[in-house]
């Protein structure tokens, strides 16, 4: 009897810690730390629960080196529908959950922020949460937060960063998708890849997510996104999966950069070729077009990529540093085209 | 006696509830932010937990700010004391292509001030209902290529009413409306920019009771190739001052104000309906006023754009006082340079390019899409002919104001919902 008591107590206790916090995804009331979402059952080493699936995308867009620990979460017995190419539709009540975190020269990982998108009862809600290591947490920043980070190991050798957590608003003018609030990475063509779960054989994630109940059966894109940084692939393709991932969200017609007429998602015809500036002012850089074949040099849209300079740098937010790797790849790609 | 007391004063009490139920659904809360140290992050959680109605009042005195700032909830007030007492300094700037962004409709913002932002001052995009009132933005360091572009500037908006305000350095427009809809811009100043007010890309705005000074050039009337929203037309600009408009251009280059030649006064560039009338235009080292089309500079690729139309057409330019123009011309400019050479240095008030369709320079244009210019008083006037500049035949100009003489039809005054 006393046994069957503690094993009672115990699954109580045990299912309590590791259920998804369903309300906390729904109320008006957001939560003001992370932990009361429940996602995760250790997260300082970013170990989700059971009812919470890592996943990764081809290419990613560059936040300053970071790396980022994606996660989805669907209530249970619901599913994500397809909508063509575009962001699958999720059920209310799912959750896209993303921390961001460098990794610190002693070999520890510092974390920075995790950021969610709730799909709340009505739409889809954007908010970070800035982590307090010490206390093992981390908490609602609808302000944003800067971030001085020293001693991190990226490839930019930088010896400070400025690392900026987004505001609300900040988090909309990516996401927001003719007004609406929209996530960006979960579409077909993002997850088409295999990962490791949990130390398993590779799975490729839509095959996986078919298994788990979160799609109703594979389909795959139209559209061939490869990992840009892959010298296996064409360069053509590489390129324009960095662009469709890196601008393509805001540099489309229902995006943040829809005044400006140029698109850069990987279904647009195009791109930016003999393309003038409108309203860049120094973005321009005194060049005349995005891109002009065979040469980056007289490119704005290189140009862009080579500054840290507020009014001049793209994306116009969410980096400090220039991605070095991408300046190289469409350079290279400028270079080689007819 | 006493029946009609009580009656009386129950009467009393019903007012008063009404006046405090009234009162709670009109008057909203106000919040108030003073400068601290900490201004960015308290001033922009302000603007994101404020529900529709709110009045965000800003105190006198300087905001020293870092980021951007932004705010995408409908019918909220930001306001200061004036632009003279409260000052949202953005000259520490580290990130955001803007000081701030709007996104929301219905929204004020009224009486403070934007100083040397690293991008534009004031952005608002996609907003039905944005009013600027009595609001100032500025690059204090003059007229430099390193200020930012624009600094007012509503895109992708409707119902933009620009009132009372003063820009300042911007090295695009200082006042720049684009790809918007239902505008009015009035008792504005504009100076030291390279354009002191562009409409661009517009449908339905109303230019009034402005001052246009010392910018590059004073009042622009713009439609480009290549954009979601083309074709600008029903733009009225009438009674303003637009004067010495002749500060070197200072636009970096590829931008397409860089090719305004300083000292112009007015440009209408493409777009249909437009009337000019009962501005004061004088003292431009180049022209009072332009018409002209959108031509691709030699070097360029041809532009694909489909329905993009790069001709003026029912351009209107009567009663307005137009003198002293063109005594310095900017030769480093394509417009300028070719007009000088084809005036042989005796540069007209106003002057239009004859750029048409081929079909229409050589059979005529169609009555309504006529110019007409009437009533301005003595001025010098010239048209060239595209033709014979292009086979260098003679008589490349015309200087016959008669044959634009046609019957003023006035445009209908922008009424915002």
């Amino acid at each position: 009897m006393k046994n069957l008591l503690i094993c009672f107590i115990l699954i109580c206790f045990s299912s309590s810690a590791i259920a998804v916090n369903d309300d906390a995804i729904l109320s008006d009331q957001t939560p003001k730390t992370l932990s009361e979402f429940n996602f995760f059952s250790d997260p300082l080493r970013q170990i989700p629960n059971d009812d919470v699936v890592p996943y990764e995308l081809i290419t990613s867009l560059f936040s300053d080196y970071t790396d980022k620990h994606r996660f989805v979460y669907l209530p249970d017995g619901t599913t994500a529908k397809y909508n063509g190419e575009e962001v699958f539709n999720f059920p209310i009540g799912a959750a896209l959950i993303k921390t961001f975190s460098y990794q610190n020269i002693d070999g520890g990982t510092l974390l920075l922020e995790t950021r969610l998108l709730l799909n709340r009862k009505n739409g889809w809600d954007a908010l970070t949460y800035v982590w307090d290591i010490e206390k093992g947490d981390a908490y609602l920043a609808l302000g944003g937060k800067t971030i001085e980070v020293t001693d991190v190991i990226t490839p930019s050798n930088a010896a400070s960063i400025r690392y900026r957590a987004p505001n609300k608003n900040q988090c909309k003018e990516c996401h927001l998708k003719n007004d609406v609030v929209e996530p960006i990475g979960p579409k077909p063509r993002n997850i088409n890849k295999a990962i490791s779960y949990q130390n398993q054989e590779m799975t490729n994630q839509i095959s996986h997510w078919t298994t788990l109940g979160f799609l109703e059966e594979k389909r795959y894109s139209n559209y061939l996104m490869v990992d840009a940084f892959d010298q296996n692939y064409d360069i053509d393709n590489r390129a324009r999966s960095y662009l469709d991932i890196n601008c393509g969200h805001c540099h489309s017609s229902e995006g943040s950069a829809s005044s400006s007429g140029l698109y850069l998602s990987i279904d647009d015809e195009e791109f930016g070729i003999y393309k003038k500036p409108v309203a860049a002012g120094r973005g321009s850089g005194g060049l005349s077009y995005s891109i002009v074949p065979g040469h980056p040099e007289e490119s704005i849209l290189l140009f862009r990529m080579l500054s840290n300079e507020p009014d001049i740098m793209m994306p116009e937010s969410g980096r400090s540093l220039m991605h070095i790797e991408a300046i190289d790849l469409i350079t290279e790609w400028i270079s080689e085209m007819q | 006696m006493r029946m009609v007391k009580r009656l009386r004063k129950d009467f009393l009490i019903l007012i008063i509830g009404c006046f405090l139920a009234l009162s709670f659904d009109v008057y909203s809360e106000v919040i108030i932010i003073a400068p601290s140290e900490n201004s960015q992050e308290r001033l922009q959680e302000a603007l994101i937990l404020a529900e529709p109605g709110d009045i965000v009042q800003l105190t006198s005195g300087i905001y020293e700010l870092e980021d951007s700032l932004s705010l995408d909830i409908d019918s909220v007030t930001i306001q200061g004391n004036g632009h003279e007492e409260t000052i949202l300094d953005f000259s520490e700037q580290k990130s955001g292509a803007q000081g701030l962004m709007v996104t929301s409709d219905d929204v004020v913002l009224r009486d403070f001030a934007v100083l040397d932002t690293k991008g534009d001052a004031i952005k608002v995009k996609g907003s039905d209902g944005i009013s600027f009132i009595n609001i100032r933005t500025e690059w204090s360091g003059g007229p430099l290529s390193t200020n930012g572009a624009y600094g007012l500037y509503p895109v992708e908006s409707k119902n933009v009413l620009i009132e009372g305000c003063i820009a300042i350095g911007a090295s695009d427009a200082g006042i720049y409306v684009g790809q918007s809809e239902n505008i009015i811009v009035r008792n504005s100043i504009a100076k030291f920019n390279v354009a002191g007010i562009e409409i661009e890309n517009s449908y339905y705005a109303d230019v009034y009771n402005n001052t246009a000074v010392n910018n590059t050039g004073g009042i622009l009337v713009f439609d480009l190739p290549g954009l979601p929203q083309q074709g600008g037309h029903d733009v009225r600009v009438f009674d303003n001052s637009i004067s010495d408009n002749n500060t070197d251009n200072f636009a970096p280059e590829g931008n397409i104000v860089g090719e305004v030649p300083r000292g112009t006064g007015i440009i209408i560039m493409a777009n249909s309906n437009v009337e000019i009338f009962n501005n004061q235009i004088e003292d431009h080292e180049t022209v009072g006023i332009a018409v002209v089309s959108y031509i691709n500079d030699g070097d360029s690729v041809d532009f694909t754009d489909s329905g993009y139309y790069p001709h003026p057409k029912s351009v209107q330019i009567h009663n307005n006082a137009i003198s002293r123009s063109g005594n310095n011309p900017d030769l480093d400019k394509d417009i300028a340079s070719i007009l000088f050479e084809i005036s042989k240095g005796d540069m007209p008030d106003v002057f239009w390019d004859g750029v048409l369709p081929i079909k229409q320079m050589i059979l005529g244009q169609p009555e309504e899409d006529r110019l007409i210019i009437k009533d301005n008083g003595e001025i010098g006037f010239a048209v060239m002919n595209p033709i014979r500049y292009m086979l260098s035949l003679p008589n490349q100009l015309s200087r016959d104001q008669s044959a634009y003489s046609g019957t003023i039809t006035p445009l209908t005054p922008v009424i915002i919902d």
